[in-house]
């Protein structure tokens, strides 16, 4: 939070990789406040693609961090890249 | 007895006889079905150190229980026979019409020992025993061979398991194909078959099994239906659209997938080569329709139809996740014509995609690495990612022309052969490793060295899905031997009672159980459910045991779980304490660490092991 009220925020580059969870959840710019978790940018991410994810259907998610394995409260600290992938695998 | 026909065949090729046996109620509870009762006949009828193309050696088809009886996802049976690859026991299993059509055709499995004089195919016609002449058909491949019999009997239902000129030519990847597109693919089945000149097994009847509970089984299916419906939706959705291939670019993208023969990682491919060869967008260019095992809701297969470019098709099975990968990202490659060609090569010649798309890699490798040049490779510029160089090097193994007379026989002995690429080999005990990473889930090293059929990722323990865990959690090496024993435990039984792999996505474990109940009667305590799972596998190990293999036997290649780790990626710097994992299962399996030999005691507390006991501790 800056002095003024304002909070500082961050802009992070995410990829879906698991359309059968996300529906058509969009690639692109999100932004989010500093110090954020994952979990706060998938907020973002429901909203402004106005795609609401249940519960149970978390934990098919799983996340890169610029390039790096990453979880639901992992703090996006100077990350350009998010991948959100299926924690699906093939046969 | 419930479930079962309750009867198994032997048949002896050699003489053109054969002899039927009950199946008895205890070995029936005991070992249930597929693998384990097949290592159960295998250990019991072969005798110790048969060389594998010997007479005496044997190969066994075994039903699952659930086969025909009504669970959802209860179809597949599995090939039982010495592996000329490992030396060491082998399974492999298949999914289709093939296991519920052997139990109507009156057995719940069929062994083969002896070699036949002149290539034969066996009809089982409700019962009765068929040998027929099969010269007429030796060189035909799979698709051509299903159609030729279909139309020798007038029959276009019966079901068929057969090889293609992979297995005549006793190639160490030969696979035994069934449904056109369905394989027990892996270890040399199919070889086993070609030594014996045995073309096809030919079934059907009219025999039906009966469930024990018909409504229990009906309840269980609906529950696994809400399951599906509910809480797994997402996976089985992706299953069901778009297959196992559905999940091929995020599998890269975590570090699952070998991209680059294990070397490389998703930096090393483009954003194309990763979206290309998901089915998701092969599904776009070629599928046609889709395709169901027997009973299953899920419906995990496609037909493609390849109508343009370089390779066009007729009809073909769209490849699955690991013929993706072993022909995508393993190569350096995102042509997906060259994918589905190499695909419909190996279905319709009988190999092993998996151990072939590993050979070509391994050669790619060493020819990139100067370890052969382009004229000892008959010409072909198998430069990373040349999809043409791919294709024609698969092309040459099918067909055992030029160097793929020398591939077919895999890698490894490739390697052997002409005493070089040694360093470029990444298989487990002799056969090639598939698309999954045990940097990503370390479980995966354990599974591949010890698994008694090694090199296989469709084995339990900490499992693929151990990838998904936390580093901290993964990558902690210290107590992994309960979950890794609980995880077998829970596959042994799911295989035995012919479940596919997938049927256990996200479900509770206790399901399969509560199935294998309803359908043959056979209460088990939890305590017996464990049993049975450490019994199925025990009694593999003690195939292996018996031919002289012991721990320092089983290897796997130091690439593989990160010696040296990789240097950037997901998975960078990981180096997996593969030993440590090791010496945690057979810890809690009560097995000694050095040799891996269980000891008495062990098998005393798991019961049924009677003939295992007396092998090992005769004179003790
Ligand atoms: S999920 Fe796929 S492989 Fe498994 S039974 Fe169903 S169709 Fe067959």
């Amino acid at each position: 939070m800056l002095k003024n009220g304002k909070v500082n925020t961050v802009k992070i580059q995410v990829y879906f990789v698991c359309q059968e969870v996300v529906g058509d959840m969009k690639d692109g710019i999100y932004e989010v406040a500093e110090g954020s978790t994952i979990r706060d940018l998938f907020s973002v991410c429901e909203k402004e693609n106005n795609i609401f994810i249940k519960d149970e259907y978390r934990r098919w998610l799983v996340f890169l961090a610029d390039g790096k394995q990453a979880q639901w409260d992992t703090v996006l600290h100077k990350v350009n890249t998010v991948h959100i992938i299926r924690a699906a695998v093939g046969g | 007895m419930f479930g079962y026909v309750g009867k198994l065949l032997f048949v002896d090729l050699t003489n053109r006889t054969f002899e039927v046996r009950d199946l008895d109620e205890k070995t029936a509870k005991d070992y249930v079905g597929g693998l384990s009762l097949g290592a159960k006949i295998l250990y019991d009828e072969m005798p110790a150190k048969t060389p594998v193309f010997a007479p005496e050696s044997m190969i066994g088809f075994v039903t699952g229980v659930a086969n025909g009886a009504g669970p959802f996802m209860g179809g597949r049976y599995t090939v039982v026979s010495k592996s000329p690859v490992t030396g060491g026991f082998n399974d492999a299993s298949s999914g289709g019409t093939f296991g519920p059509l052997m139990k109507r055709a009156g057995y719940d499995a069929v062994f083969f020992k002896g070699i036949s004089e002149k290539p034969v195919y066996v009809f089982i016609d409700d019962g009765k025993v068929e040998f027929r002449e099969a010269t007429h058909l030796w060189g035909k491949t799979t698709i051509e061979l299903e159609k030729a019999i279909k139309e020798e009997l007038g029959d276009p239902k019966v079901g068929i398991a057969s090889i293609g000129p992979g297995g005549e030519n006793l190639s160490n990847m030969a696979a035994i194909m069934n449904d056109e597109h369905r394989a027990a693919g892996r270890g040399g089945s199919g070889a086993v078959m070609g030594s014996k000149k045995l073309k096809a097994l030919v079934v059907r009847g009219n025999h039906r099994v009966q469930a024990h509970d018909k409504d229990a089984v009906v309840a269980l299916n609906k529950e696994v239906a809400e399951w599906h419906k509910g809480p797994v939706a997402p996976v089985y959705e992706m299953f069901t659209n778009h297959g196992t291939g559905g999940a091929y670019d995020s599998s890269i993208i975590n570090g699952d997938t070998s991209v680059k023969n294990w070397l490389g990682t998703a930096n090393d491919l483009t954003e194309e080569q990763i979206k290309k060869p998901t089915s998701q967008e092969q599904d776009k260019l070629f599928k046609i329709k889709k395709y169901s095992c027997h009973a299953c809701p899920v419906g995990c297969g496609a037909i493609y139809s390849v109508k343009d470019g370089k390779w066009p098709i007729e009809e073909t099975g769209r490849p699955e996740y690991e013929t993706d990968a072993m022909f995508g990202s393993m190569v350096l490659n995102g042509d997906v014509y060259a994918i589905n060609q190499c695909n419909f090569l190996c279905n319709e010649y009988g190999l092993d995609t998996i151990s072939v798309g590993a050979t070509v890699a391994w050669l790619m490798e060493c020819y990139n690495n100067g370890i052969f040049t382009k004229e000892e490779i008959d010409g072909v510029d198998l430069t990373w990612g040349n999809a043409d160089a791919i294709v024609a090097m698969t092309e040459k193994i099918c067909k055992g022309e030029g160097i793929g007379k020398i591939l077919q026989a895999g890698s490894v002995a490739a390697a052997k052969h002409f005493n070089k690429g040694f360093e470029a080999l990444v298989h487990a005990s002799g056969i090639e490793i598939p698309q999954h990473d045990p940097r990503w889930s370390p479980g995966l090293a354990r599974t591949y060295q010890y698994d008694p059929t090694p090199g296989r990722h469709v084995k339990g323990g900490l499992s693929i899905h151990y990838g998904h865990q936390p580093p901290e959690v993964r990558y902690d090496y210290t107590n992994t031997g309960e979950r890794d024993v609980n995880g077998v435990v829970y596959t042994e039984a799911l295989y035995a009672a012919g479940f596919c792999t997938m049927s256990d996505f996200g479900l509770p474990p206790e399901i399969h159980i509560k199935f294998l109940t309803a359908v043959t009667g056979f209460e088990y305590t939890p305590e017996e459910a464990r049993n049975l799972g450490i019994r199925s596998y025990t009694i593999r190990h003690a195939f292996n045991l018996r031919e002289g293999l012991r721990r320092k036997d089983f290897t796997i290649s130091d690439r593989i779980i990160g010696v040296p780790p990789l240097k950037e990626g997901p998975t960078a710097g990981v180096t997996v304490d593969a030993k440590m994992i090791a010496d945690n299962f057979f810890k809690e399996l009560g097995w000694n660490l050095e040799d891996a030999v269980p000891t008495k005691e062990s098998l005393e507390r798991v019961g049924g092991l009677e003939n295992v006991i007396k092998d090992l501790y005769a004179n003790a």
